[in-house]
């Protein structure tokens, strides 16, 4: 099965790039394959110019000093039998070889860096609410200064107060510690806060692809407008949606014939049935892949 | 505020929950109305107390639950004392609910055929052969796919979606006068949501049916509730037309919620985030429980705080007293 096929996307530095679709749609495996939890069948990833596709895990110790992760569930990411000190200075401890008070003020600014109060240093994460334990998680990623950050749902499990509070500390930390961001979610107003640049995948496959602004403003696949539509924005013109949703997505072991999407598209030919369209440009770096437009 | 007697009516309720942390005050001074064939959204974040509501609404509390105080009058009962035959004539047939976790309402043991029909024997007396045509037409009703299919199906086998249709259906059954749902939709993708949201709407109007729908988000409250309450730390700190809580907020932390909810229209400055933590539900609260985080806060407003109305609508603020 494939669980992502023909996945492309670049992600400058200092910038955010976001994989946005529903479950099944392969966003969170391509975040491991970044991660190289899974292993890559073809294709490459490259960081800094290195291709770190097939590397042995010996070499890539370099690699996960500079590439972290924060999930999305905060306590399960937490090791609960640990302080919280001890779980920021963890990384810290690891990776770099510094004196024990340099461990202790570095962890101190990080608190103070993500908004923690001090208090919560010496308690389990069992006793921190979903936002602070976040904050840990975040903290704990950013600890040893990595360039890039990959972010699988990071706010989906949170009030929409805490959520907000998590994405403006995401935003503060990017300016201040000049990070990247790959942005895993499938919540299409987060995605078009945070980020420069949207994917949208749907059964392993990038549907279109563009700036954050052109997919929201101008989308052009029928299934980039149907979650837009689906997504239960505050704005009156989105009350009056222009596509009915229909059906469920396939199963991902067995993909439709020719484009994945045309069971449930209201412009489904014979010819989307048949043959999958592949991801064409239409000029201002704007992608899609559907034979309405190529 | 339809003109009539209410359906349902809450009268200065207050749940507390006895558990090993302490006293919860999850629910705390409520009065609220529900009118037949209204639909009314109870939006708030967690520790709001809009799922004790819920509960006691249909009629679950559990054992370590204490009503404190008030009264929810159905039919001129009060749900919250009534007798337990009583109580069990309307709970599951009159009064229905729909549970967050398509997977918590089906026994795994039974097909949803086995589980549909089970309801109706019992709920309304039929015949195993009359059940099973009911339970065709319910499952028609919901625009289910494969119905014979399904039919035959363990909760397991189908999809989130499909077994959160035979949950709308089952509570449908029995023409209950009262739908409580409770986060119907949240474990749902997004494209699936919106087909469910919009079949519970059109099913509350076809019906002829009430419902209460508890949710944290506002955009779910838009879609399918003309009336809105927004709790915090228990109270509802206001409600009105869905429309004109989210187009005019009123309360403090009505504003702050619509605030930190990012906009795909346009993407401006950065959406507001309210410092500190929701309120610890174990400590009483005389006034508003939004007084120490909201900017507007003046010094009796912990204490002291009333209710006030402004044309059909609620709001618990002392801004707005005379």
């Amino acid at each position: 099965m494939k669980a992502v096929d023909g996945v492309s996307f670049t992600v400058e530095r200092g910038q955010t790039h976001a994989l946005v679709g529903e479950s099944g749609c392969g966003k969170s495996t391509v975040l491991r394959a970044i991660l190289r939890l899974v292993d890559v069948y073809s294709g490459r990833i490259v960081f800094d110019n290195v291709d770190i596709t097939n590397r042995r895990e010996s070499d890539l110790k370099w690699y996960r000093r500079r590439v972290q992760a924060v999930f999305q569930n905060p306590q399960g990411s937490l090791n609960p039998r640990m302080r919280v000190f001890d779980i920021i200075a963890e990384p810290l401890r690891l990776h770099l070889k510094i004196p024990r008070e340099e461990v202790l003020s570095r962890v101190h600014e990080l608190t103070r860096l993500v908004g923690l109060p001090e208090s919560t240093l010496d308690q389990s994460p069992q006793s921190l609410s979903g936002g602070q334990a976040q904050r840990v998680a975040i903290a704990r990623a950013i600890s040893i200064k990595p360039d890039l950050l990959l972010l699988d749902e990071p706010t989906s499990a949170l009030d929409v107060s805490t959520q907000a509070q998590i994405l403006n500390l995401l935003l503060d930390l990017k300016e201040k510690l000049n990070l990247s961001y790959v942005l895993v979610t499938h919540d299409i107003s987060v995605a078009r806060y945070m980020a420069d640049t949207i994917g949208v995948m749907y059964l392993g496959k990038i549907v279109e692809k563009s700036s954050a602004d052109t997919i929201l403003s101008e989308p052009l696949h029928p299934y980039t407008k149907l979650l837009i539509s689906s997504a239960l924005l505050l704005e009156e013109k989105s009350l009056e949606s222009t596509l009915k949703p229909i059906g469920e997505p396939p199963s991902a072991i067995n993909p439709p014939p020719g484009c994945r999407f045309h069971p449930r598209c209201p412009y489904a030919t014979e010819k989307c049935k048949r043959e999958e369209p592949p991801l064409v440009t239409t000029g201002k770096e704007h992608f899609v892949a559907c034979w309405l437009y190529a | 505020m339809s003109a009539g007697k209410p359906l349902l009516s809450i009268r200065g309720l207050s749940i507390d929950y006895y558990t090993l942390s302490g006293i919860i005050h999850a629910v705390r001074r409520v009065d609220l109305e529900l009118c037949s064939a209204e639909s009314l959204c109870i939006v708030g974040e967690s520790g709001s107390g809009k799922s004790t509501l819920g509960v006691a609404l249909s009629l679950s509390l559990p054992p370590n639950a204490v009503v404190k105080s008030g009264s929810i009058v159905y039919s001129d009962i009060d749900l919250l004392r009534a007798r337990r035959d009583v109580i069990n004539k309307i709970k599951g047939r009159e009064i229905t609910m729909i549970f967050q976790d398509p997977l918590a309402t089906f026994s795994p043991l039974h097909t949803i055929g086995e589980h549909l029909e089970d309801i109706a024997i019992s709920k309304l007396g039929v015949s195993r052969r009359d059940a099973s045509n009911i339970v065709i037409d319910v499952l028609k009703k919901v625009r289910m796919p494969d119905v014979d299919r399904v039919l035959k199906s363990y909760p397991h086998e189908l999809s989130g979606g499909m077994l959160q249709r035979a949950a709308i259906g089952a509570a449908i059954l029995t023409k209950p006068k009262i739908i409580v749902a409770d986060e119907p939709t949240s474990m749902l993708d997004a494209t699936i949501q919106a087909q469910i949201l919009s079949l519970l709407k059109e099913l509350v109007k076809s019906e002829g049916m009430s419902l209460v729908l508890i949710t944290h988000n506002l955009g779910v409250a838009l879609r399918v509730c003309e009336k809105t309450a927004i709790m915090y730390a228990g109270v509802v700190v206001e409600d009105g037309g869905t429309l004109d809580i989210i187009k005019e907020p009123l309360h403090p932390y009505t504003r702050s919620l619509l605030a930190a909810i990012p906009r795909s229209s346009h993407r401006v400055s950065r959406i507001v985030h309210i410092q500190g933590e929701p309120l610890d539900p174990r400590l009483e609260v005389s006034g508003c429980p939004f007084a120490d985080r909201c900017p507007s806060a003046r010094g009796e407003c912990s204490e002291s705080v009333n209710y006030v109305r402004i044309g059909d609508r609620r709001v618990y603020c002392n801004l707005y007293s005379r």
